[in-house]
């Protein structure tokens, strides 16, 4: 498999706390890829870094092979590396059509323009088209992120808690979005606290555990670890699973 | 008859249409020479009242910069003309230089907001001040200076009030439609987006920075523009046309009016003018109502005349509705 996203050695110091210790992260193309933990375990902290919301104290993160730690969040969004944020980002005075609108109209030459209304579709809010986006619930406020950054075409999308919040119908529309950015061959990075979501959904996943990367591998084999069971299912696999 | 009276009053070509015939046939209404030249200055105020919107109002940037600009807009223009230039060349050098400093104030706070925005735009707006007081050879410092009486395409002298009026108005109209236009843009979305959300602006590869710069630069201009015609309005210029006072009013104006509102705008910034123009008798008591109007609007209606406009066209929909249910 072919990576799309990488990270060398990447490491985040606070002060005296280091949230992220010697990470080595990589996203294959096209590929669903959870990143699971514990509270306090750095997946936020990941995401910040590899998206530009920080800069690591040491480290490289490439996309597509290319070096991208110092470029500014929005030049990376700009190559295709796009991210959602665990409280809703939305642009609460525009409405919900405008929200959508201000991102095709940036997506530049990627011909998305016609995809507003098919969208808005898809996530259930053609009829709350007109409405000022401030005014939807947290879960629609959410999916209504996740459908904005889907116009830009990313090649790699992060999403932070997305299913954090929101309801089991709005967790399906969400998954039918993530569904489809895979198919258009778009890989997703997404931290998640709901275990069963995670094993689920993901090709892939990595635990965290103390900002380091404790394990690596499909769902089956994240699953069995033994110190998965021991860091974050808490000792009992049938327990936290069950 | 009736039908073409619910056409003027009902239709939005109607109402622009009334609208604009009002605005041509001011000068013939009005009582006397004061009533049209507080309607100039509407129209002036109008200007530099939407340019403090563009970088309050959408971008979100709190700058008191405004008056400043208006100075340097009106000083520039009014020194080339004593100097001799013709009339147009020194208001396109007026508006460039304004203009260039609105886009450097823009790029020297890319990196802060809200209330450090406004702390830098205070040390600018007080150092133009100290400047046009002290440079007394160019500006006549607090004293003032009077401008030399021009004519627009050497032809139509601005001394005459009526045609005074007619060019305001046409300058006016060009600026409210290029902020009305800038609002449904691209460009104006973009920037309340990041007002509204920089954060997830950025993560859609939007440059926050440049939109700032753009909002800021475009702000200066129309505060240029409300300066120069400030300037050969009264032929005269001194420092406390742009002082402080003046800079909290056009942000008093954008917060009555509803941050980032046109419709709201206009209503707010043609009430405060003729406002102000009564309160000019008690300068000292006139702040503190000022004041005391903000406190007033930020607690109890923070959404500004543009909400209670909102409010008013949801109010009439409901009656209409009910109206068309019973009959």
């Amino acid at each position: 498999m072919e990576a799309i996203l990488e990270t060398f050695n990447l490491t985040k110091r606070f002060k005296g706390l280091t949230a992220v210790d010697r990470l080595d992260l990589r996203v294959n193309r096209s590929e669903i890829h959870g990143l699971i933990g514990p509270n306090g375990s750095g997946k936020s902290t990941t995401i910040n870094l590899l998206t530009g919301f920080l800069s690591p104290s040491e480290g490289e993160i490439r996309l597509e092979g290319k070096n991208v730690q110092f470029l500014s969040a929005h030049r990376r969004a700009r190559l295709g590396l796009v991210r959602t944020f665990q409280e809703p980002s939305v642009f609460a005075s525009l409405t919900v059509e405008e929200n959508l609108r201000i991102a095709a109209s940036h997506a530049e030459g990627k011909g998305t323009a016609f995809e507003v209304g098919e969208t808005l579709a898809l996530i259930g809010l053609l009829p709350k088209k007109n409405m000022a986006a401030g005014n939807l619930s947290y879960g629609e406020q959410k999916l209504l992120d996740v459908a904005r950054v889907s116009l830009l075409q990313p090649s790699v999308l992060l999403l932070d808690e997305p299913g954090a919040g929101l309801s089991g119908p709005e967790k399906e529309k969400l998954l039918v979005l993530i569904k489809k950015l895979k198919k258009r061959g778009c890989a997703i990075l997404f931290s998640e606290h709901d275990v069963g979501f995670v094993m689920g959904v993901c090709d892939r996943i990595t635990v965290l555990n103390f900002g380091s990367k404790i394990c690596e591998g499909t769902p089956e084999e994240v699953r069995r670890n033994p110190q998965v069971i021991e860091a974050y299912l808490g000792g009992s696999y049938e327990h936290a699973v069950g | 008859m009736d039908k073409i009276r619910r056409w003027f009053l009902e239709t939005v070509e109607g109402r622009t249409l009334f609208a604009f015939i009002v605005l041509l046939i001011v000068p013939w209404i009005v009582p006397n020479a004061y009533t049209l030249n507080v309607s100039i200055l509407i129209l002036i105020f109008l200007i530099c009242d939407m340019g403090q919107n563009i970088v309050m109002g959408y971008s979100g940037q709190l700058s008191v910069a405004g008056a400043a600009l208006m100075g340097i807009g009106a000083y520039t223009a009014a020194i080339l003309v004593n100097e001799g230039l013709p009339f147009e060349v020194s208001v396109i050098a007026a508006l460039l230089l304004s203009s260039l400093l609105g886009c450097l104030l823009g790029i020297l706070t890319f990196r802060v907001k809200t209330h450090y925005v406004l702390l830098i735009t205070i040390g600018f707006h007080e150092t133009v001040l100290v400047l046009l007081n002290n440079l007394l050879d160019l500006t006549g410092g607090s004293s003032g200076m009077p401008i030399r009486p021009v004519k627009l395409f050497g032809a139509i002298s601005l001394s005459d009030r009526t045609a005074f009026y007619y060019f305001t108005l046409v300058v006016s109209l060009l600026f409210l439609y290029i902020a009305f236009k800038i609002r449904r843009s691209k460009l104006g979305l973009t920037m309340l987006a990041i007002r509204d959300h920089e954060k997830g602006a950025l993560s859609l590869g939007i440059n926050a920075v440049k939109y700032r710069v753009i909002a800021m630069t475009l702000g200066s201009l129309f505060s240029g523009v409300a300066g120069i015609l400030l300037g050969f309005l009264t032929g005269f210029l001194a420092p406390t046309m742009f002082s402080m006072h003046k800079a909290l009013l056009l942000i008093l104006v954008v917060v009555l009016g509803g941050m980032g509102s046109n419709r709201g705008l206009i209503v707010a910034s043609v009430f405060m003018t003729v406002v102000s123009q009564y309160l000019n008798q008690f300068v000292e008591v006139s702040m503190m109502i000022y004041g005391a109007v903000i406190i007033a609007v930020l607690l109890f209606a923070p959404g500004g005349i543009e909400a209670l406009l909102a409010t008013v066209v949801l109010l009439r929909k409901k009656r209409r509705m009910a109206g068309a249910d019973s009959s």
